[in-house]
């Protein structure tokens, strides 16, 4: 009974560490570009969600079909709000990044909470309970969900696709060039604030799409926001600030500590136990998984 | 062995793959000022770096007073048993005065009152006392390098490790320079001297140490090594060498 | 402001004067004023400078952006009310208990990341906070969950702080306002405050000459929770009633950043005057606009803003008012730190 539970946890665990995986992914694209955590992660996820229930309500479609839509959306939300807003105070310093995002974390999120009210809404999918056995163990069924494992193939597509991106492209080269010397890189010709831009209207894309494919599974309201805005914190450091395999690794961790403290202590406890795993692993390895540590004494 | 106040053996360190310091060895007495010079990229700060304790070295001693440094001594740790140093670009406290920037590591060692006091001196010292109260981030550079220096005297060192002092002075304000370094060291302050201002070199160091490619190259009277061929070659094949 | 350096003048310079009249003009604010509505407000504000002036040590003198305030507050909260209804212990008594916890937390956040540079301490304070909150839901029997506790009112008692109105709360909010700037002075000009100001200024530069950062930045992180704790026991005993939503939330702890931000980050008065104009604002701000969603807007706009285009504060602008109107005798008394 026990191995059964956590099996289960575990699968669905990996599951849903894929969206904490992609959020991750996209704060560890920022983080790697222009050295800053971006605590508005979270409150794109939201506007992910509420620009897939808009569109969704406009054309009819599923969630999945509206993603070129919402990835269009994303880039202009994205791009005004940074343009507005942290590109003003990137040379200032690490602090103004760190208040300037949480500001806008805050603002995004209840922003939405009033333009959209506080009713729960829901984005339709056919889908949404539908799921296939993967086996038995101890005569109790293993089941996987579909929206979940649809939302973890998404997400590999995606994180592909962004690797893709950074090995191969001029845009990517560029990222990492600066992301490794930005002096160098503007002697080379590189435009660092498009850098910058292109980085972070990227790396909340990923989060707004990783709102997308939750919509099967949670219902789209603000406070979605608040689940989701410390879970991929946790990611990013476990994984090793700036590395995107770390986040992978990073997300999937998260994904089914998360579900086991849920299924074996208590279901609102998943996120304080993510907190204090994060808590240990601070102390044990500061540097994350795949982190570069630091060459000082 | 025991008079001697620094001595470094068999010192290296790599970084990915590229060796930025070999087997560099050599030792400083109490009282003297000697030029680590060499081209770029010899690895004089990263000497300098493994000294105050920035770095930690892949393999070799480092003995200071007597004692070997180890990992465990924390860089702020060594600036207390006396190593001192300043950075290439002056890093001031900005948010504070001239006379705060001093008087805030005079308080590691004495109260309220004596600190004020010390303070006072060293400004006089560094001829900064004009402009003890302006906000350390007015400062030009010479006055930024000058209160570098100023500051690390206030820690009381045995030793300073200054890293190219010279660079962005023009001729004034680097013979005014030497002459502080020279006061500093009548005051029984071992100096380290990093430069490329050969100018200087030879003005201020009664030695110098030639590194060339994280190696030691020659060492010397400055005169001496400046003629040396194989230290001219270096140069040309490597950095500047500006007289 | 170094020691005995001011050249000798007046004792009563305006510097000094105008917080004094200020402070007169509190003492007697509540017997000139009947409606209870505009105390409740005051004490708010009082309630929130001190909560920004606790913030402030770490985060505006160190630099180092903490987001759990509230968890301290819950801290010194909690403990008030629990120790307060089960066992009768007075909460003047219990304030050393939670102020323990406090610098007990604040250590073991500091020990895991003050090593490390860079946002790993916000995002550790995030955790922090988080996990407190799920612990006070969690431990129903104890802190009865998110149903909140109710500060059990047995008669007015001054041991106890309970009152039939707000008015004494008043008083005691105003002494521990002046209590908390004359310690927040005290501490700006002690040895650990003048170190940390060095580490704020140049971290490399600082530890290269002597300051142990670590110990440093875990000093000031430890006050900061303790002073949060005692203001955060007095306060609830204000509002009689604490949940988790009210006082372990991410939104307190940003209010209090806000504050202190808003007024004048790692200045004396600047989180006093921050407190003075949001609260008012906010509670304006909700008669208008309704629902406490858009006064949390308001909240992260005026963030986002305010660092931005007023990264110091709104007190630099009244200290430029206060130099027109009283320029400076002489050239010493500018210059150096500004407190």
């Amino acid at each position: 009974m026990v191995v059964w539970k956590i099996a289960q946890s575990v699968l669905n665990g990996l599951l849903s560490g894929g969206v904490y995986a992609l959020i991750g992914v996209g704060i560890t694209i920022i983080f790697g570009v222009m050295k800053m955590v971006n605590f508005a992660a979270g409150a794109y996820l939201v506007w992910g969600m509420y620009f897939t229930y808009l569109w969704h309500k406009w054309t009819g479609l599923s969630a999945y079909a509206l993603i070129p839509l919402v990835v269009l959306s994303m880039i202009l939300f994205g791009y005004i709000t940074f343009k507005g807003t942290i590109r003003r105070v990137i040379k200032t310093g690490g602090t103004s990044f760190i208040l300037i995002t949480v500001g806008l974390s805050f603002f995004l999120q209840n922003l939405a909470e009033t333009v959209f009210g506080t009713n729960p809404l829901a984005v339709d999918s056919s889908i949404k309970t539908s799921s296939f056995l993967l086996g038995k163990i101890g005569g109790l069924p293993v089941i996987v969900g579909i929206p979940r494992l649809i939302a973890f193939l998404v997400m590999l597509v995606l994180v592909l696709g962004v690797n893709f991106l950074l090995t191969r492209t001029m845009m990517g080269r560029a990222m990492r060039a600066t992301a490794e010397k930005p002096e160098v890189a503007t002697m080379l010709g590189i435009n660092t604030n498009k850098t910058y831009t292109f980085a972070f209207v990227l790396g909340v894309t990923l989060a707004a799409l990783s709102g997308l494919i939750v919509t099967p599974l949670y219902y789209v309201q603000a406070t979605v926001g608040n689940t989701f805005r410390i879970a991929p914190l946790m990611v990013v450091v476990l994984g090793g600030m700036g590395s995107i395999k770390g986040a992978l690794v990073g997300g999937m961790l998260v994904g089914v500590v998360e579900q086991l403290v849920a299924t074996f202590i208590s279901a609102d406890l998943g996120t304080a136990g993510i907190c204090i795993l994060f808590l240990i692993i601070l102390y044990v390895m500061p540097y994350g998984i795949f982190g570069k540590g630091e060459r000082a004494a | 062995m025991s008079e001697k106040l620094l001595v470094v053996r068999d010192l290296s360190i790599s970084f990915a793959g590229i060796k930025a310091v070999q087997h560099l060895s050599f030792d400083m007495e109490p009282g003297e000022i000697v030029g680590l010079i060499g081209p770029n990229g010899s690895g004089k700060s990263t000497t300098v770096n493994m000294i105050s304790g920035t770095y930690v070295p892949d393999a070799g001693t480092i003995e200071f007073n007597g004692r070997e440094l180890t990992r465990r001594d924390s860089i702020a740790s060594r600036s207390r048993m006396g190593i001192g140093r300043t950075f290439q670009t002056p890093r001031p406290f900005g948010n504070l005065s001239v006379r705060d920037n001093i008087y805030s590591i005079l308080l590691q060692r004495y109260g309220f009152r004596e600190a004020q006091g010390k303070a006072d001196e060293i400004l006089e010292l560094s001829k900064l006392m004009h402009l003890a109260d302006a906000p350390a981030s007015k400062l030009s550079i010479e006055k930024r390098k000058w209160m570098d220096l100023a500051r690390v005297l206030a820690t009381e060192p045995k030793l300073i490790m200054m890293d190219e002092v010279m660079a962005g002075l023009n001729p004034n304000e680097m013979l005014e320079s030497f002459e502080f370094i020279r006061e500093i060291n009548r005051r029984g302050i071992t100096v380290l001297f990093i430069e490329h201002v050969m100018r200087a070199v030879v003005s201020v160091c009664m030695r110098v140490i030639v590194l060339n490619e994280g190696k030691f190259l020659y060492g010397g009277a400055p005169n001496d090594a400046l003629n040396d061929p194989t230290v001219v070659a270096a140069y040309i094949g490597g950095g500047k060498l500006d007289a | 402001m170094t020691h005995a350096r001011k050249s000798r003048g007046p004792i009563l310079t305006p510097g000094r004067i105008i917080p004094l009249i200020l402070l007169l003009i509190m003492a007697l604010i509540p017997a000139l004023v009947t409606s209870n509505y505009l105390i409740t407000i005051l004490v708010n504000c009082m309630a929130f400078a001190i909560f920004g002036l606790s913030w402030n040590i770490i985060g505006g003198y160190g630099a180092q952006i903490s987001w759990c305030s509230a968890a301290f507050v819950a801290i010194g909260a909690y403990v008030n009310f629990i120790l307060t209804n089960e066992a009768g212990i007075s909460p003047f008594l219990t304030l050393p208990l939670g102020m323990a916890l406090s610098y007990a937390m604040a250590t073991v956040i500091g020990y895991g990341t003050f090593r490390l540079r860079g946002a790993y301490f916000s995002i550790a304070t995030i955790a922090f906070a988080e996990t407190l909150r799920a612990a006070v839901q969690y431990f129903k029997p104890l802190t009865k969950g998110t149903a909140g506790i109710y500060l059990t009112y047995r008669g007015a008692n001054f041991w106890h702080l309970t009152f039939p109105n707000d008015r004494p709360f008043y008083f005691i909010m105003l002494i521990l306002l002046v209590l908390t700037l004359f310690f927040t002075y005290r501490f700006t000009v002690s040895k650990t405050g003048y170190y940390l100001s060095c580490i704020k200024g140049d971290e490399i530069a600082a530890e290269s000459l002597g300051i142990e950062t670590f110990k440093v930045k875990l000093r000031a992180f430890q006050v900061s929770a303790m002073m949060m704790s005692v203001a955060g026991c007095f306060y609830a005993s204000f509002l009689t009633y604490i949940s988790p939503a009210s006082t372990c939330s991410f939104d307190l702890s940003i209010k209090i950043g806000v504050v202190a931000i808003i007024g004048g980050i790692g200045t004396l008065w600047g989180p006093v005057l921050g407190a003075f104009i949001i609260v008012p604002l906010i509670e304006l701000a909700a008669k208008l606009l309704g629902a406490s969603g858009s006064s949390n807007v308001l909240y992260g706009l005026m963030l986002v803003l305010i660092v931005i285009f007023r990264p110091k504060g709104v007190l630099p602008l009244l200290t430029a008012l206060y130099d027109k109107v009283f320029p400076a005798r002489d050239a010493a008394a500018k210059g150096g730190r500004r407190a």
